[in-house]
């Protein structure tokens, strides 16, 4: 079996409704196979009494004929699942081949078969089944391909849509660059990694071919030599009054296999979508704390944003993984902080913190945020005043933030203005439509989106326009301190640039307070006067900007640098790092940076190193900080061509 | 110089050309979408040649017609001298053997299902270039040579087991088992973290030294390319509008675009000295529709009349260094400042 299978399976089985219905479905697996080895008297055998209520001989009584219905029963199921199992497969092999063929090959062969697929799904099941019966006289295998015949355009769309996204893959792409003929590229790459949700659709199918065959049954139009639930229930109605108990042994054991099979389906599906498995489930409810008291009103000189001690854990499972670890920093009012590290450093888990704007299954576990003087989380516990958490009354109000992905966080079936109208008039509920018109071009302008883009809708917008869009939505109701998560990173040199250039004027002109979270110091470098260096959940240093690259005191920092290439210094080898393992990193007695750094001595290993002040709001998390800061970085400090022409 | 290995010659590839006469008809024809207009581009063996732009410059697509993955619309690929634009069958899998190509996303490029060893052994298997009994000692050869130690393990490791960087390393590695002579590699490292950009640039480097494989590599960071490759071309929607030696481009660029790519690099060792930024009027660089004369001139701090008029051609402005600027020369002594000798 292979990994995601056997995974799949043990995500099924752990929750309840798809450990039930597996087992009820293998119950009756179980029963149906084992049917001429129970010791049951002959399901056609006319021997009994006729019309016994169930008792002990007859565990399900007998009908009409006296003949003992348990045993109907589970001949029935074996008819059932004869069905289901026949219909589901013929249909899925059928459908998966020509959805994949359509799919794949797309263009006119696309086209034929799409239309192909239509015709059949207007076919009525029930009507193609009267005629094949007319024609050929009921059988079980002719009811099969009937079923077959009508459902499999199902599988066949599901699997062309997921091949038209499957063969954009890389190693799909790979594959066929590498020679691969287009067969092999199918076989193997394509339909194995396709073939999930038509599964779980199988399980469905495999419900409605027994519902099909029921009905039919019922009808009178199965196969009259062979024991089927429809049938039974038929009989049965004619004789409700007398023996109620003929149709509701049969209907029972309908409802329950195709009840099952739906559910098993479902949980099959929510096991193998892990966008269904939200992360961590429901909100929790969070506790919360009162303001403390003797909170001084804030003076002209409270630092903007004051974080102490901060500890943000995920819950994965059972695991529990610290993403941000003790982390400390103060935010002057104006100021801005760069704050650096490679993914899964915990860097945009502390964005997330400050807004308090974490997934469902990430917790504070100690901490304080002070914004502008005044706690807005107290122990790892959001504060609450009046009923309302205080982070909510400032968020994008006094706090805003700018997010990476402009496409998703702007809503794409209303216009950039109308947005920025809803944001206003939801904020300051007595502004005018003319005020609200006039500060939207206002904000516009400073950005610098021309006035005929104001109604566009966002995926009429460049990348670069619907960054800055993004960035005049943060900005329309005059936020004090604005932080942007990775703002530039999906974006091309000169716009990057560009916006790097609008948010740096901004602050200016606007007196804003930054927090620029990224993993290019490059990024940061210009449009911050503080950088703050992250490595596996902690602050392991930071300084002034012209310091932290002038004089680099933490050898992850010099790694970090000398990782860059460099468009005028000169050539030379970069440096570079192996992928940090986060939590084992957290997890080392000594240093979080030892197993990496080319300058680990026992020390290192043994002790964690103290935060190690340098003078000038230096800090640096490492033993031997104080050696390191003493030689500048190794990078001879050659200014730039480009600053050289622009003095020039 | 030597012979060029790989040639591309006077490409042009056109989206869209032929809309239909349905969509013809009921006005909805997308307008064509030049991706490449007359590009050439020669890679010499053992070399590499970046290829930086933007997004929607067509680099990405002058890659995908080197590997033949697309065929132009008009012009010609050239392998060792032979014209093999249209390859199909058996020689278009012999051609495959010998031009590989590593893409930009890593965390997809290999099939989920299959594991690393098995994902390394298929090139080999398609190419019959191994028996079946010396695929695993080939795939731990390999995986040895991209640094990932203990090989043994990464063989049987499954990609979602895998970090990105050693993603990108098996993404190589399998483009280079067959030994191909020419690889052309579309943005190896932009979707990686910073730290673990310059180890795979590092082994791309170090591979080229050991095996001599010749590089076409495409991406949207100057200093990148500059790092990578002796020779640079920069494009621009569709079009080559520059390109030299890699040192020469960056240090003696002719042409106002270079310029400006070069200014937006961050060179934040340089002690975080604030730059003044030329504001680009708007950015969206759009194919459809070309603007008439100079493709760049609608964006060009230093455009002239001229420039709306007529398109400038890719002439010489130096050894082996070549640029399409009305002004070059200008541009080439007097970088941007050029724009206000010019205007005053």
């Amino acid at each position: 079996m292979t990994p995601t299978a056997a995974k799949t399976l043990r995500a099924t089985v752990a929750s309840v409704p798809g450990a039930l219905s597996l087992a009820v479905f293998l119950v009756i697996c179980a029963t149906a196979l084992a049917a001429p080895i129970l010791g049951l008297p002959d399901p056609a055998d006319m021997a009994f009494a006729l019309y016994q209520p169930p008792s002990a001989e007859h565990w399900l009584g007998t009908d009409n004929f006296g003949r003992d219905i348990l045993s109907r029963v589970v001949w029935g199921a074996q008819v059932a699942l004869t069905v289901a199992v026949g219909a589901a497969l013929l249909s899925i092999l059928i459908g998966s081949a020509l959805g994949a063929i359509a799919g794949y090959f797309g263009g006119w062969v696309d086209g034929l078969l799409s239309r192909v697929f239509d015709i059949f799904l207007l076919i009525p099941t029930f009507f193609l089944i009267l005629l094949i019966v007319a024609l050929f006289g009921a059988s079980l295998p002719l009811t099969i391909v009937a079923i077959a015949l009508t459902t499999w355009p199902r599988s066949a769309r599901l699997m062309r849509s997921q091949v038209l996204t499957l063969k954009s893959r890389v190693y799909v792409q790979a594959a066929l660059a590498a020679g691969a003929p287009h067969w092999w590229v199918i076989v193997r790459h394509v339909i194995p990694n396709g073939i999930a949700p038509i599964i779980t659709d199988g399980t469905i199918l495999m419900g409605m071919a027994i519902l099909t065959e029921a009905g039919l049954s019922f009808l009178g139009l199965g196969d009259q030599n062979l024991v089927s639930w429809g049938s039974m229930i038929f009989e049965g109605q004619r004789h409700l009054r007398l023996a109620p108990w003929m149709s509701i042994a049969p209907g029972v054991a309908l409802l329950l296999l195709v009840a099952s099979l739906n559910l098993l389906g479902d949980s099959i599906n929510f096991a193998m979508n892990p966008q269904l498995r939200t992360r961590g489930g429901a909100p929790k409810r969070r506790a919360t704390t009162a303001p403390p008291a003797g909170e001084t009103a804030p003076a002209a000189d409270t630092p903007i944003l004051e974080v102490d001690d901060l500890r943000l854990v995920y819950h994965a499972g059972a695991r529990r993984i610290a993403a941000v670890d003790g982390v400390s920093f103060t935010l002057p009012r104006g100021g801005s902080l760069g704050i650096v590290g490679e993914s899964g450093c915990g860097k945009s888990s502390l964005g997330s913190a400050l807004l308090q704007t974490m997934p469902n299954n990430a917790e504070l576990t100690s901490g304080t945020i002070r914004f502008d003087g005044r706690a807005i989380v107290l122990g790892g516990k959001p504060v609450v005043e009046n009923g309302r958490s205080r982070i909510d009354a400032l968020r994008w109000t006094r706090m805003a933030t700018i997010f990476q992905s402009a496409m998703n966080a702007l809503n794409p079936v209303t216009t950039v203005r109308r947005q920025m109208m809803d944001a206003l008039r939801l904020h300051k509920p007595g502004i005018s439509r003319e005020e609200a018109t006039a500060r939207i071009a206002e904000v516009f302008a400073m950005i610098g989106i021309p006035a005929s883009r104001m109604n566009a809708y966002p995926h009429q917008l460049s990348g670069g326009m619907r960054q800055r869009a993004m960035i005049a939505l943060s900005l329309i109701l005059e936020p004090e301190l604005v932080i942007a998560d990775e703002p530039t990173t999906a974006l091309d040199m000169l716009i990057q640039d560009q916006i790097l250039g609008e948010i740096a004027d901004l602050r200016e002109r606007l007196n804003l307070s930054l927090i620029l979270v990224s993993h290019d110091m490059g990024a940061v470098a210009e449009s911050c006067d503080v950088v703050a260096v992250m490595y596996a959940g902690r602050i392991v240093e930071i300084a002034p900007t012209q310091r932290i690259f002038g004089n680099p005191a933490h050898p992850y920092t010099r790694t970090l640098i000398g990782a860059l290439p460099s468009l005028t210094g000169p050539l030379e080898e970069l440096e570079s790092l192996p992928a940090t393992d986060t939590a084992a990193a957290a997890a080392a007695t000594g240093c979080r940076f030892a197993h990496a750094c080319p300058a680990a001595t026992d020390l290192c290993r043994r002790a964690a190193p103290p935060a190690v002040p340098l003078g000038a709001g230096h800090v640096s998390e490492c033993h031997y900080a104080e050696d390191f800061a003493a030689e500048p970085s190794s990078e001879p400090h050659a200014a730039p061509a480009a600053a050289k022409e622009a003095r020039a | 110089m030597s012979r060029p290995i790989l040639q591309l010659d006077a490409l042009r590839m056109v989206y869209n050309a032929d809309p239909g006469i349905l969509a013809r008809l009921s006005g909805r024809a997308d307008p064509p979408v030049i991706a490449a207009d007359d590009v050439s581009l020669d890679l010499h063996p053992g070399q590499t040649l970046a290829v930086v732009g933007e997004s929607g410059s067509g680099k990405t697509t002058a890659g995908r017609i080197a590997t033949l993955q697309e065929r132009p619309t008009a012009g010609r690929v050239l392998y060792e001298g032979e014209d093999v634009t249209a390859l199909t069958g058996a020689a278009l899998k012999a051609f495959r053997a010998k031009v590989q190509m590593i893409f930009q996303n890593p965390y997809d490029a290999l099939n989920p299902r299959l594991t690393v060893g098995q994902s390394l052994a298929e090139p080999l298997t398609l190419h019959g270039l191994v028996p079946r009994a010396g695929l695993r000692a080939a795939v731990i050869e390999m995986l040895e040579a991209v640094e990932l130690r203990p090989a043994e393990s990464f063989a049987d490791a499954f990609p979602s087991e895998l970090s990105g960087g050693q993603l990108q390393r098996i993404a190589i590695a399998r483009a280079l088992i067959i030994k191909p002579r020419v690889v052309i590699a579309d943005e190896p490292v932009s979707m990686l973290d910073v730290s673990i950009r310059s180890g795979v640039m590092n082994l791309m480097r170090g591979i080229q030294r050991d095996t001599g494989v010749t590089y076409l590599y495409i991406t949207h960071d100057l200093s990148v390319a500059r790092y990578m490759a002796d020779r640079i071309a920069v494009m621009y929607l569709g079009a080559v509008l520059e390109e030299g030696p890699a040192e020469t481009l960056i240090s003696r660029a002719a042409h106002p675009y270079t310029r400006l790519l070069i200014q937006a690099v961050p060179e934040h060792r340089a002690s975080a000295t604030r730059r003044t930024r030329i504001r680009l009027p708007g950015d969206a660089a759009s194919q459809a529709g070309l603007p008439s004369g100079c493709r760049f001139h609608p964006r060009c701090p230093l455009a002239q009349p001229i420039c709306r008029e007529k398109a400038p051609p890719l002439a010489p402005v130096g050894a082996a260094h070549r640029a399409a600027c009305h002004f070059a020369d200008d541009v080439q002594t007097h970088g941007l400042g050029a724009a206000t000798a010019a205007t005053a």
